[in-house]
């Protein structure tokens, strides 16, 4: 058996034992919000308490180790302060980029003199699991002879990263590009160890707790630390419910002068983002909670669009070259509740408009989805995979 | 405030705590025990099976370079030898039976397993080392 650190598959394996330590919590927070605590099972739990916790003594250090060290700031540390951001211009439009299994949107500046524009945050920077790598587009898979990769940085050096959440479809491509010398900015969530370890590579970074106030992020966005809003909280859906959103102001539709406001919520439940009255009243454009999961209330609670307009909305979602829908996604109960709820202009990274149609037909018109409007990108990126995109939202 | 990168002192501690599990530093565990973060569950509607996703490091590792420090910092863990356990598609009620969890609802992404493996050629789940998705692309 090989048991080096070279990257391999080491083969298959089953789970013949399995013990619970530690299982996650909301815990309120004397200032900042809240954060996701990890806790000893109870009976309510677990068939199998660990002995020492079994017998009402005191946490083993071995799991109090792991209770405090697998965090982006552990207990005794404390969370950023939001970060003040230097002016960037208004949104023309926000990308959602074909990142196959993922997801990863893309702020997009105002053209400039020679009609172009440069990007300045990326909202999530995913990639599929290894299992789902033929999700990707031949331009975004690493080690491919045609990977072109993703924007590095802009023009003025200033792209920074807003994590929704701490989930590896929604972090990889920090890791692989990579993109851990930009400033990133994302929710102090347990992590995992192999997380952790890109974590410690990050150069710049803002830590956010959950249920905080809101603040201000690139080009005049506001962003909204998420939490659930339910009691009490399914532990299911801690993770996915206590990240990052963003609601970007935003000319859309483009045939209307409106100011208006797209909003990108990663994996979190539109009832877990502390939407403001303005935002609210404003949606034009969203983002499919968790990829058009059905789980755990993704697709219930959804915000209606803007009086008169027909919202649009893009998908992320990721195909293998088997036909499969990567989990599943979309799932069509969770499609069918957004255009009841009046989210009726749709479009995919993985099949443009042709939304969980079958056939490789269907995937014809993958590419990255422009919602807003409909600008060319400065000719420096022509050799990334985020230079065009196929799909438009206007 | 933005969150200060490591100083060299720091740094410096972590060394001596990692130096601690280099005679475990292969990522494979002995043992077959694994600290286990359950790092993605998601439900695919149209099988009815769960993916689930694991982010392990062996036990030994752990114990000598995470839990037997003689310093005990609050602070990032040391860089680990850290693998990924995939279960691609299962069901509900074996999850929950393998897990000993006595409910789905349970089977929560953020918590930590102490897990027991056995290998199982042939097998769909698989254990691999997470930047395979680093190596060149045939």
């Amino acid at each position: 058996m090989a048991n080096d650190s070279t990257p391999q598959n080491y083969g298959s394996y089953n789970i013949t034992a399995a013990q619970l330590l530690l299982i996650p919590e909301l815990a309120p927070q004397a200032e900042n919000g809240s954060s996701v605590r990890l806790v000893p099972p109870t009976l309510e739990h677990t068939t199998t308490l660990p002995d020492p916790v079994l017998a009402g003594g005191s946490l083993p250090q071995d799991l109090e180790t792991l209770e405090d060290t697998y965090y982006p700031i552990t207990k005794k540390m404390k969370v950023s302060t939001p970060p003040v951001l230097p002016p960037t211009p208004p949104v023309s439009a926000v990308g959602v980029m074909d990142v196959g299994q993922g997801n990863c949107n893309l702020l997009i500046g105002q053209p400039g003199a020679g009609g172009t524009a440069d990007v300045f945050a990326y909202y999530d920077t995913g990639y599929p699991l290894w299992f789902y790598v033929s999700s990707l587009p031949p331009a975004m898979r690493f080690g491919g002879q045609q990977y072109a990769g993703p924007i590095p940085n802009n023009q003025a050096n200033t792209l920074r990263v807003i994590l929704s959440h701490w989930d590896w479809d929604h972090w990889r491509l920090g890791a692989i590009a990579p993109l851990n010398n930009l400033q990133w900015t994302f929710p102090n969530q347990p992590i995992g160890p192999a997380a952790a370890n890109f974590l410690r590579t990050l150069a710049n970074a803002n830590v956010i707790n959950a249920g905080g106030p809101p603040f201000g992020g690139p080009g005049n966005s506001t962003i909204f630390s998420c939490v659930p809003t339910v009691n009490p909280v399914p532990v299911a859906m801690l993770m996915n419910n206590t990240g990052l959103a963003l609601s970007v102001p935003i000319v859309l539709p483009t045939a209307e002068p409106a100011i208006r406001r797209v909003v990108l919520t990663g994996d979190a439940n539109f009832n877990s983002v502390p939407l403001d009255f303005g935002t609210t009243l404003n949606m034009t454009g969203i983002t499919a909670v968790h990829h058009g999961s059905n789980a755990h209330g993704a697709a219930q609670n959804l915000r209606a669009p803007a009086v008169n307009i027909a919202g649009r909305i893009a998908y992320s979602y990721g195909i293998t070259t088997n036909g499969n829908h990567a989990y599943g996604f979309p799932v069509a109960l969770a499609v069918t509740a957004y255009q009841n709820a009046g989210w009726t202009a749709a479009s995919s990274t993985a099949q443009g408009q042709n939304i969980n149609q079958a056939g490789l037909a269907a995937q014809a018109n993958r590419g990255n989805v422009q919602m807003g409007r409909n600008v060319v990108l400065l000719a420096a990126y022509n050799n990334t995979a985020f230079a065009t995109f196929p799909n438009q939202l206007n | 405030m933005p969150v200060v990168p490591p100083n060299s002192s720091y740094e410096g501690v972590f060394t001596v705590v990692s130096e601690q599990g280099s005679q475990f530093e292969g990522p494979l565990s002995p043992s077959n025990q694994y600290y286990a973060f359950l790092s993605k569950v998601d439900l695919d509607d149209t099988t009815q099976l769960y993916d689930v996703m694991f982010e392990v490091v062996a036990q030994e590792w752990a114990q000598n370079a995470l839990f037997s420090s003689a310093v005990f910092l609050s602070a990032p863990p040391p860089v680990s030898p850290a693998l990924i356990y995939h279960i691609p598609g299962i069901d509900q009620n074996t999850l929950v039976n393998t897990l000993g969890v006595t409910s789905i609802d349970f089977v929560a992404e953020g918590s930590w397993y102490l897990l027991t493996f056995e290998q199982a050629p042939g097998g769909n789940n698989s254990l691999y080392h997470p930047d395979i998705d680093k190596q060149k692309q045939s």
